[in-house]
């Protein structure tokens, strides 16, 4: 009689699982499926009249477009730069605003988390002037200007950096005092001890926030604002590839659509994939080991 | 190297929690800053490693003033509490941080980690990470990644009160010996009198952030100089008994409720003050078989080696140690001696003494 409750609270578990992650993947199989075919019925393929067959390799064509390469390596540039920037910078506020007392400290906390709570669109006319200011200036302006990869970089790295610095913040809050300390008499300076004693204490933290802004970034959540500052299609990120490609005039393909959408994705599953573990890590805590 | 501390005050946000510290620690000497939690005694120390700076006074290396010295120029090698291993490292790395920081060549540090794992007995775990050892072993490995860069003077802060019992008997006895042979200057911090007893040339007994008192084990032990250094060292803690003094002809009597007790020459109290504690510890009150006063065993503590026996005289417990096999207990009516030669006076308001 119990083992019979288990078995249905066991399969009632399963069914409600299964339910609420149908329509996700679901919409991943279609996804696959329709990147190689001429078109769908639901989820099967069909060819011109209506029946199971029209596979094809058509909708790959763009990857022989030099184009995509060159926004390939735009998105690259652009992840990697918002994920360097965001872990340098968070990593070293964060440890300042944990470890050191300074006037302003309490006030710039607020602020932080007042920021991150800011929407971004409200500032976007605001950017578009102080980048065209940067634009004005000699040598930077051609590197961090307005329509310069540069600058989007880092008006998308500004933006993530709230989040950073909160989230660093706890890490280093985790690591205990007299680590630092026994650093400090061992003969390092904060500096040093900051690279070599605390920073190795928090790396489950550093590779999250690593993954987290270079997702953000290669992803379809910046597109706000490399399609609102920078108007070369040949400096564009693949989201905003994908953008234009719906939003041209002629019939969208969509089996194409679908299939440069899950070439975006490849990256960022094998980047999951090879870091699941140390994701998971983050939630036992940083200082494994530490007695 | 000589330490002296020259009225150091330290507040946290206008919270005094060191008060005008004034001591001095003599080249090689071991010296223990004892004293109850939040004392101060941690703040102290961590001053002295250069970690906090000093709100007020100055702290002197060798009649150098360091107050602006970083921790990393202060050639001091320190034992944290909870040991403060860098978990990301192996033994090996841990104990050859403080040299690697210091760029000496690789070959010279391998000799000085070599040579520090086999005086601490760590050469089997050296490629081990912190983690996997046990809890003497970190002890030890932190204790070498004190010692490898030959400091001139080592800090302990409670650095035994994470080991069970035994394990603490040992390390005691090694550290106290490591110190002797290395003649290091060493201040230790503890809460634990045994410790400090056991192993420091002197003791500093600090309260509230103030020092209480200064001195070899002996002296607080056989004359405390002020209430709170009486009650705090000794096992079992001292008897302190409200009395009134009394003076009749020649002789000086304490009163205790109805009893009158004769104080000898020698423990005669230098002035009289309106309220007073009589001290004697347990060690000095005695079953006695004739004399002595009529009181009623309250509690008995079974030590193994002796029993505390507390028993109820005049209104106020007193607690005496007697060999095991008593016959007594608990409500039997005994007979009880005060061995008064061993007698301390202390005002009650200020805490000090009158002998």
């Amino acid at each position: 009689m119990e083992k019979l409750s288990e078995w249905t609270t066991r399969i009632a578990l399963v069914l409600i699982l299964v339910v609420v992650t149908l329509p996700i993947l679901l919409g991943y199989a279609w996804l696959l499926i329709s990147t190689f075919s001429l078109r769908t019925f639901g989820l099967m393929p069909v060819n011109a009249r209506g029946e199971l067959g029209g596979f094809t390799l058509r909708n790959w064509s763009f990857l022989k477009d030099p184009l995509i390469w060159q926004v390939t390596i735009n998105t690259l540039v652009f992840a990697l730069g918002i994920t360097v920037g965001v872990v340098f910078l968070s990593a070293l506020a964060g440890y300042a605003l944990s470890r050191m007392s300074f006037p302003g400290r309490r006030f710039t906390l607020t602020l932080t988390l007042l920021l991150h709570a800011f929407p971004s669109i409200t500032l976007l006319l605001a950017i578009y002037f102080v980048l065209r200011w940067i634009s004005a200036v000699p040598i930077i302006g051609g590197l961090l200007g307005y329509n310069t990869l540069g600058g989007v970089t880092l008006v998308s790295t500004a933006m993530q950096l709230p989040l950073g610095i909160w989230l660093m913040k706890g890490f280093f809050d985790n690591v205990p005092w007299d680590m630092e300390r026994a650093a400090l008499i061992d003969g390092c300076s904060r500096l040093r001890a900051w690279w070599a004693i605390i920073l190795p204490q928090i790396r489950p933290g550093i590779f999250a926030l690593a993954i987290f802004s270079f997702i953000q970034g290669w992803g379809y959540y910046s597109f706000l604002i490399p399609y609102s500052f920078m108007i070369d299609q040949t400096r564009s990120t693949i989201s905003t590839y994908l953008n234009n490609m719906i939003s041209t005039t002629s019939p969208v393909n969509y089996g194409q659509v679908a299939a440069v959408g899950l070439f975006q994705l490849i990256p960022v599953l094998l980047f999951f994939l090879l870091a699941q573990k140390s994701l998971l890590r983050i939630f036992s805590g940083g200082t494994k080991g530490a007695a | 190297m000589r330490v002296r501390l020259n009225n150091v005050s330290k507040n946290f946000d206008g919270t005094m929690v060191v008060k005008n510290l004034n001591l001095n620690i003599e080249d090689g000497e071991f010296m223990a800053l004892l004293g109850p939690s939040g004392c101060g005694k941690t703040t102290t120390l961590l001053m002295i490693a250069g970690i906090y700076r000093p709100s007020e006074g100055t702290i002197e290396f060798d009649g150098r003033i360091v107050n602006r010295v970083p921790a990393k120029d202060r050639h001091l090698g320190m034992v944290f509490q909870s040991y403060a291993l860098y978990p990301h490292m192996t033994v090996y790395e841990n104990l050859a941080f403080p040299l690697t920081i210091q760029r000496k060549p690789k070959t010279e540090i391998r000799r000085e980690v070599i040579q520090m794992a086999e005086m601490l007995g760590l050469t089997e775990v050296l490629d081990r990470k912190p983690g996997m050892l046990s809890g003497g072993q970190q002890q030890r490995v932190a204790l070498g990644r004190a010692l490898i860069k030959k400091p001139r003077l080592l800090l302990f802060d409670e650095p035994l009160s994470n080991l069970d019992a035994r394990l603490r008997v040992t390390m005691r006895a090694e550290i106290k010996r490591l110190q002797k042979e290395l003649s290091i200057t060493t201040i230790y911090v503890t809460h634990d009198q045994t410790e400090a007893l056991t192993m420091a040339d002197r003791i500093a007994v600090m309260r509230d952030g103030a020092l209480e008192a200064v001195g070899p084990a002996e002296m607080l032990y056989e004359r405390p100089p002020t209430l709170f250094t009486a009650e705090f060292i000794g096992h079992p803690p001292m008897n302190l008994l409200d009395v009134a003094l009394e003076e009749r002809g020649e002789e000086v009597y304490a009163r205790l409720g109805a009893l009158l007790l004769k104080i000898p020459r020698s423990r005669t109290p230098r002035r009289f003050a309106s309220r007073v504690k009589m001290g004697i510890r347990p060690q000095h009150v005695t079953l006695a078989r004739q004399g002595g006063y009529p009181a009623k065993v309250y509690l008995i503590e079974p030590q193994g080696n002796q029993d505390v026996i507390i028993c109820d005289i005049e209104g106020a417990h007193v607690s005496l140690v007697a060999a095991p096999h008593h016959n007594l207990t608990m409500g039997d009516m005994v007979n009880i001696a005060f061995h008064m030669e061993n007698a301390h006076f202390y005002e009650s308001d200020s805490g000090r003494s009158l002998l």
